[in-house]
């Protein structure tokens, strides 16, 4: 097979190395205009997120185009491609589509099963279909990696749980009110994940409506990115009762909400469920609030734990990810080898072909045949010649074993010396 | 065609059982589609339960055999399946056959025990009034049962976020939101239809008999039924009551049904089904 992966991921080299790489969209355009002019490389597909940068393609070079690779991003980048891909993996033919469908699968991802790698894929596989780098090879690829990046996550549950504390907050929040539709939000205290967790709830459908904190300057910007309003420390018990999530990250070496404050406030709200979130350490919100009917208090070690839990749940679907994956890819072999049989077997058609006009044309001419029933006997004897090899290379196509059989077919039957019907129209396996 | 009957009726118990398993398995099933086949399963296992009352209104000649206890139980199962897979086909959810396959199992399982291969094939015919008492009271109960069913479930999944737990249930029980509302969407929808029922059965037992049943026992306990259920309803949506007692309440109001439709057997005479 004539494709090749290269390049550098988490695993292999620092964030250091790997920011010095990142492509954006006008040097990948260049990269790949680059790599189109380079007759070294037939087709390429170049992938540059955070975790990797790597190089997906064709070449008909029996060498690993590396040196053309490295070119590219030193011409692109202006950095030293030997010093930049000092730790790079390559990997040809079936390692190759392994590598990509894993990737595109999620199972190479920092965290395993991540859905974003399939959209930067996709992305990658646009720009380079745009800039005339992809064709039918890489096109055929790219359709099937994306394919079992798809099927891998709708038949397993790889995807599934979130494992950031943001998203694990918003999984909680729509595990206790369904699909967020405006439900109300308040934050106490303006730290960094206090202001992330609001991002994710508002981005999946809550409402922001307030932000407190001690200090204006600090809370009203906040309060004006999402469009709440700042209360005061002294203000916001009263609004508690309105709101059905509270995130909590003061820096108050005391709690803040008390037992006897959400009691009051769960008999106003008639028992309707409240979700606090409490990012603070020292914690925010007294411990006892958990044990209050429909009252549901997480703090950042709970909201880890969860996180944890999902991530094992992951784990456990690599093995199922990773046979459908080798599945795709033993698939995806077999095409090629069927591939791969195709000039051979269009010469062993035309060696058949000819043997016939050559023996039976006169004996037709002399029994009178007429040119319909010439024609339709000599496709019957050329379909009952070639059934069985063509049964039996499509069969070893499947085990990889098809090689054996073309070699048996060009030295019994000298296939070298026939002109492949295909040459004139210049081949298929070429864009 | 008796043989027929009993045949359909044991295959929709195996087929419910088989569902239950098959639900079992998809709670740890990698495949995220597993739950897919425990629902067919319990799709062809209403299927044949229907095919089971064809055979028997085709038997005894009747619209709608439910005479004795065996079809009484089948007709139950029937009703809960039919409410749950076409009535609430909206609001369905994977992990509900997780709790409804065992029950529909026991009820096609206990009617099936109870089939009586030499019972009669004689039967009153049932006139419209009749029809309409027992298919409303069926369905009604059809309703509690599944409302039963999604506050067991709502308590499961409270029980998994109190303890900040994820796990198995955890992931796969939907949110406490959606499933109150297959707690009270049914609950309403039941006390509708066995008010419907109640009415109905005074206008029939006074064509029939020239008197109303008030004061007939399974009279005077279906009208505590409602007045249970119309109290949690007026909880939840009179006075906006919400959370795990309103639903705490719900499970008790189902043990008072329940209880009352065995305890029932053991009191009533006219108004019962056949041994």
């Amino acid at each position: 097979m004539p494709f090749f992966s290269y390049g550098i991921h988490h695993k292999n080299t620092p964030v250091e190395v790997r920011e010095k790489l990142a492509l954006n969209a006008d040097a990948l355009k260049r990269a790949l205009v680059l790599a189109r002019e380079n007759p070294g490389i037939e087709e390429l597909v170049i992938l540059s997120t955070c975790n990797r940068v790597e190089f997906y393609g064709v070449t008909d070079a029996a060498e690993m185009p590396e040196r053309e690779l490295k070119k590219i991003i030193n011409d692109v980048l202006g950095r030293s491609g030997d010093e930049c891909f000092r730790a790079a993996e390559s990997r040809r033919g079936k390692d190759a589509v392994r590598h990509i469908f894993r990737v595109a699968a999620g199972l190479e991802s920092l965290v395993v099963g991540e859905n974003e790698i399939l959209g930067q894929l996709r992305e990658a596989f646009r720009s380079a279909a745009e800039a005339g780098t992809a064709h039918s090879l890489l096109y055929r690829l790219m359709e099937k990696a994306l394919k079992i990046g798809k099927d891998v996550r709708s038949q397993t549950r790889i995807n599934e749980g979130a494992v950031s504390i943001p998203s694990v907050a918003v999984e909680l929040a729509e595990k206790i009110f369904g699909r967020l539709r405006n439900e109300k939000v308040m934050v106490l205290g303006t730290g960094e994940m206090g202001t992330q967790t609001l991002r994710s709830l508002k981005s999946s459908g809550a409402q922001i409506r307030y932000v407190v904190s001690r200090d204006p300057a600090a809370g009203k910007p906040v309060a004006v990115e999402f469009g709440a309003s700042w209360l005061s420390m002294n203000e916001w018990e009263d609004k508690m009762g309105q709101v059905d999530i509270l995130i909590t990250s003061t820096a108050s070496p005391e709690p803040v909400v008390s037992r006897a404050q959400v009691e009051r406030v769960m008999k106003e709200r008639r028992q309707r469920p409240l979700f606090f979130i409490d990012i603070a350490v020292p914690r925010d919100v007294d411990p006892g609030v958990q044990e209050l009917d429909d009252v549901y208090l997480y703090n950042i070690d709970d909201l880890k734990g969860v996180a944890q839990s999902n991530l094992s749940l992951r784990g456990s679907e690599v093995a199922a990810a990773e046979t459908m994956t080798e599945e795709a890819v033993t698939a995806f072999a077999g095409w090629m080898e069927q591939l791969s049989a195709r000039p051979t077997l269009s010469r062993f058609e035309n060696f058949v072909g000819n043997i016939l006009d050559s023996e039976l044309e006169d004996l037709f001419r002399q029994a009178g045949v007429n040119d319909q029933d010439r024609d339709r006997l000599k496709q019957r004897i050329r379909s009952q010649i070639l059934h069985y090899p063509h049964e039996k290379i499509k069969e070893a196509s499947r085990n990889g074993g098809v090689r054996r059989y073309l070699e048996a077919l060009h030295s019994l039957f000298s296939l070298e010396k026939i002109k492949d019907p295909r040459d004139s129209s210049g081949g298929e396996n070429k864009a | 065609m008796k043989i027929f009957s009993f045949l359909f009726l044991f295959a929709s118990f195996l087929l419910y059982l088989a569902a239950f398993a098959a639900h079992i398995i998809s709670l740890k099933n990698t495949q995220a589609d597993a739950h897919r086949r425990a629902a067919k399963l319990m799709a062809a296992a209403f299927r044949v339960a229907t095919l089971y009352f064809i055979s028997e209104a085709l038997r005894m000649e009747s619209f709608l055999p439910v005479f004795h206890l065996a079809q009484a139980l089948a007709f139950f199962a029937w009703s809960i399946a039919f409410v749950y897979l076409f009535l609430l086909a909206r609001i369905q959810r994977d992990s509900f056959g997780l709790v409804l396959t065992p029950l529909l199992a026991i009820l096609t399982g206990s009617a099936t025990l109870a089939f009586q291969i030499k019972a009669s094939a004689s039967a009153p015919y049932p006139d419209s009034f009749f029809i309409i008492h027992i298919i409303s009271a069926f369905f009604a109960y059809a309703c509690f049962t599944i409302a039963f069913a999604a506050g067991v479930l709502y308590l499961i999944q409270q029980h998994e976020l109190k303890t900040r737990r994820a796990g198995t249930f955890y992931h796969r029980l939907p949110a406490l939101e959606p499933l109150e509302k297959l707690i009270f969407q049914p609950m309403a929808m039941g006390v509708v239809l066995l008010s419907a029922a109640v009415i109905v059965g005074f206008f029939w037992s006074h064509a029939q008999f020239g008197e109303y049943w008030l004061t007939d026992p399974k009279t005077v306990s279906t009208l505590l039924i409602i007045f249970a259920y119309g109290l949690i309803l007026y909880l939840r949506y009179g006075l906006a009551v919400r959370g795990k007692r309103v639903i705490v309440f719900g499970l008790i109001a189902f043990g008072l049904m329940i209880f009352m439709f065995v305890g029932l057997r053991f009191v009533s005479g006219s108004h019962n089904f056949l041994q």
